[in-house]
């Protein structure tokens, strides 16, 4: 009950709440960021795979990779953000009753966006040679193991 | 102007979509395997966390794409103006966990490569071990066979050699007894004969001992395993002095096990003296057998582990020399020998071992008892 008193003074003058702080267009650049942190993640997974023991095993060879194919789709998909930022909306032509847009190649933005948009051709690769490791390290155990070192996990 | 159908560019979209999900499901499924058969494997445990971030980011960005595509093709892009800034959150998110989890990967490696160590040097140990247990057992064989077969011999020589004389005392008279008497004399004088040469055999058990077992002179020995010991000692800064008997101390034995134990020995006094200590070994006969000492000015042992040094597989010091003093212990009594170990902290440790000159027990005269140890 201590500060009761305050109540009608915040009523006599009420004004902006300055300690309550609005988002608005952060989303873009945190989003870039966490592409920046991916990126650097799989660079530094990949290489560690490599100078460890594992690198020995065709598996953890896949893993390694697989890190460094979602790397660069990390790299990728980061560079087509921005294309796809600084490209017109003029360029995305729709007719009416049209399912599927159609792209006017204006200029290499357009290009650019084009291909930066097959972003799926980095990232299921790379997916599938973590598989196929994974698979390796799985087959691996159920195996007896080599005479030098581990065969997988 | 050249325009371009988008259509590959979304076929390519969904088909890669589909394919993600498809892909980071069988990645989660396997490791959930790999972690089942075998849960306390760090590496599984790291993987299954790493396929649940990857189905995570791959399942959220493609069902992000393919409802995307659903709605603009069913006519509702508005809904997806609505859902697009969530989609993108959640993915975003999942960009942030999967660096998270992958992060850890530096520590998870760090203890798969120290357990391969351990792994390693257990499997070492265990060989050494198993080797040592075999010589261990072959020596006590060939010393109780030796021991058995001079006692058989020394037990019968003096009868043997009695009969035997005895008989061929009557021979000389034997042209004095009858044909019949004559003829048995000669079979007892035969019998007494092969009872000698048998006595010999077994004597001669003591000069046949396979090359492993053998005579060996202990201060060769101790000369050798310090000689050995003597650069990795100066490297510390500590200094080993040898006093040795002039004379032969001769014991029966099996060379590489005693130089095992000796060097244990001389290693474990380097390990526990600091630069500026010194090690001394000393071979001489004493009254109960052959013995050697070797003694230090190190910090000594705290009562607690005198007790149970000789007892324990533990090492003095942490780092291990290999077996411990235990097996040490093994080696001496194998040999029918006595360690003792005498130490107060701050003032040095003595290790004593005595053996027996021949093969028996040391001799049983009474000493004073040592003050803690053995």
């Amino acid at each position: 009950m201590d500060g009761v008193w305050l109540v009608p003074l915040a009523l006599v003058a009420p004004s902006p709440v300055f300690a309550l702080q609005t988002h608005g267009g952060e989303g873009p650049y945190l989003h870039q960021m966490a592409h920046l942190l991916f990126l650097a993640a799989m660079v530094l997974f990949a290489w560690r795979i490599q100078q460890s023991r594992l690198i020995v095993h065709r598996p953890w060879r896949l893993m390694a990779a697989g890190a460094w194919l979602l790397a660069l789709w990390n790299l990728w998909a980061f560079v087509g953000h921005f294309i796809e930022d600084a490209m017109p909306a003029t360029s995305l032509l729709q007719e009416p009753g049209q399912a599927v847009p159609w792209l006017a190649l204006a200029s290499w933005r357009e290009v650019a966006y084009f291909v930066v948009k097959m972003d799926h051709l980095l990232a299921v690769p790379a997916i599938f040679c973590f598989y196929f490791g994974m698979r390796g390290i799985y087959r691996s155990i159920r195996q007896p193991p080599p005479p030098t070192g581990r065969g997988g996990a | 102007m050249t325009t371009l159908s988008l259509l590959p560019v979304w076929a390519i979209d969904v088909i890669g979509s589909a394919l993600m999900i498809v892909g980071s499901s069988l990645c989660l499924r396997l490791s959930y395997q790999i972690l089942a058969h075998d849960q306390e494997d760090p590496l599984a445990t790291y993987l299954f966390w790493f396929c649940g971030a990857l189905f995570a980011f791959a399942v959220s960005r493609a069902m992000g794409h393919l409802v995307r595509h659903l709605l603009v093709l069913g006519g509702h892009p508005d809904w997806w103006q609505g859902l697009s800034p969530i989609s993108g959150s959640i993915n975003t998110l999942t960009f942030v966990f999967i660096a998270a989890v992958t992060l850890f990967f530096q520590r998870i490696q760090t203890i798969i490569d120290r357990m391969a160590r351990d792994r390693e040097k257990i499997e070492r140990t265990s060989r050494e071990l198993l080797d040592l247990n075999r010589a261990l057992e072959s020596t006590v064989f060939e010393r109780t066979r030796m021991e058995m077969a001079l006692r058989f011999a020394h037990d019968i020589r003096n009868p043997a050699v009695i009969i035997g004389g005895l008989v061929r005392r009557m021979a000389q008279e034997v042209d004095r007894m009858p044909a019949a008497d004559g003829e048995r004399l000669a079979g007892v004088r035969e019998q007494a004969k092969r009872l000698e040469e048998m006595v010999a055999r077994f004597e001669s058990v003591r000069t046949d001992a396979p090359g492993a077992f053998g005579p060996l002179d202990l201060s060769g020995l101790a000369e050798e395993c310090a000689t050995l010991l003597t650069p990795e000692a100066a490297e510390k800064g500590v200094a080993i002095t040898q006093s040795l008997s002039p004379a032969l101390l001769l014991f029966l034995g099996n060379a590489r096990l005693m130089k095992i134990a000796i060097m244990h020995l001389i290693r474990n006094s380097i390990e526990a003296c600091r630069s500026g200590q010194a090690i001394r070994i000393v071979t001489a006969l004493t009254e109960r057998g052959v013995g050697l000492r070797i003694e230090d000015n190190g910090p000594g042992i705290p009562p607690e582990r005198l007790s149970r040094i000789l007892t324990d597989s533990a090492q003095i010091d942490r780092r291990g020399t290999g077996l411990g003093l235990s097996y040490v212990k093994q080696i001496i009594e194998g040999h029918k020998g006595e360690l003792t170990i005498r130490s107060q902290p701050g003032a040095g440790t003595t290790v004593e071992v005595t053996l027996p000159t021949h093969l028996g027990v040391l001799r049983e005269r009474e000493l004073s008892p040592p003050a803690s140890g053995g």
